[in-house]
């Protein structure tokens, strides 16, 4: 998988939970660029994450995610090699 | 171990829903209102059994951190526990995949300590210190 398939999967999960069509993320969106991502729903978005990809980010990779871009680095290099 | 305490529910207007409650329970078993400052809300505790409650909690403001909550209307939306440690119950749950959201002190508990935490099913608790 590589990054851009990694976004459109996010997307489709921020989108979801979210409840929101029109999320459309790139590398450098934060928080602030998306309506409803707040500290609660953050968490909500890293476990559907973790559940839809099979990988799970340590605490302190969660607490270090200041974009949509390091979110995917960390997803990178947990996914299995193709 | 976990002790059930209360089931959190959130509402637009404690006032209107104790009103409801009243018709229900006694007077008694309903508490004060008390401002949870680190949460932006009011909550409200009505007593349904046996040291068993129900929590309203109303969101205050536009930062409160519980409107995200609000889209799908007033909904119970936590479960609230009782531990004798809150730090080795936040590590032992850690260890079964939940995900700590923050831990505070709370005015609605006599500022004992308290943390809310995501299980792996998106289940909000939160932890109450003895």
């Amino acid at each position: 998988m590589d990054n851009y398939e990694i976004l459109e999967v996010l997307n489709g999960i921020f989108r979801d939970k979210l409840d929101d069509d029109n999320i459309t993320l790139t590398p450098e969106t934060t928080a602030k660029d998306v309506k409803g991502w707040d500290s609660l729903t953050h968490i909500r978005l890293i476990i559907s994450i973790e559940k839809k990809l099979k990988i799970r980010f340590t605490s302190t990779e969660i607490a270090n995610f200041k974009n949509v871009g390091d979110i995917i680095a960390i997803i990178e290099k947990k996914l299995p090699d193709a | 171990m976990l002790k059930f305490h209360h089931l959190g529910c959130l509402v637009d207007s404690i006032d209107d829903a104790v009103e409801n409650y009243k018709g229900l329970f006694s007077v008694d078993n309903v508490s004060e209102k008390i401002y949870i400052s680190t949460q932006g809300v009011y909550v409200c505790f009505v007593e349904i059994g046996d040291n068993t409650y129900i929590e309203l909690v109303e969101p205050v403001g536009k930062d409160s951190i519980v409107l995200s909550f609000k889209k799908n209307g007033e909904t119970y939306y936590h479960a609230g526990y009782l531990v004798q440690d809150i730090d080795k119950t936040i590590v032992q749950l850690l260890e079964k995949q939940y995900k700590l959201l923050n831990v505070f002190h709370s005015e609605a508990f006599g500022m004992k300590r308290c943390a809310f935490l995501y299980s792996p099913d998106l289940l909000l608790i939160e932890l109450i210190e003895e």
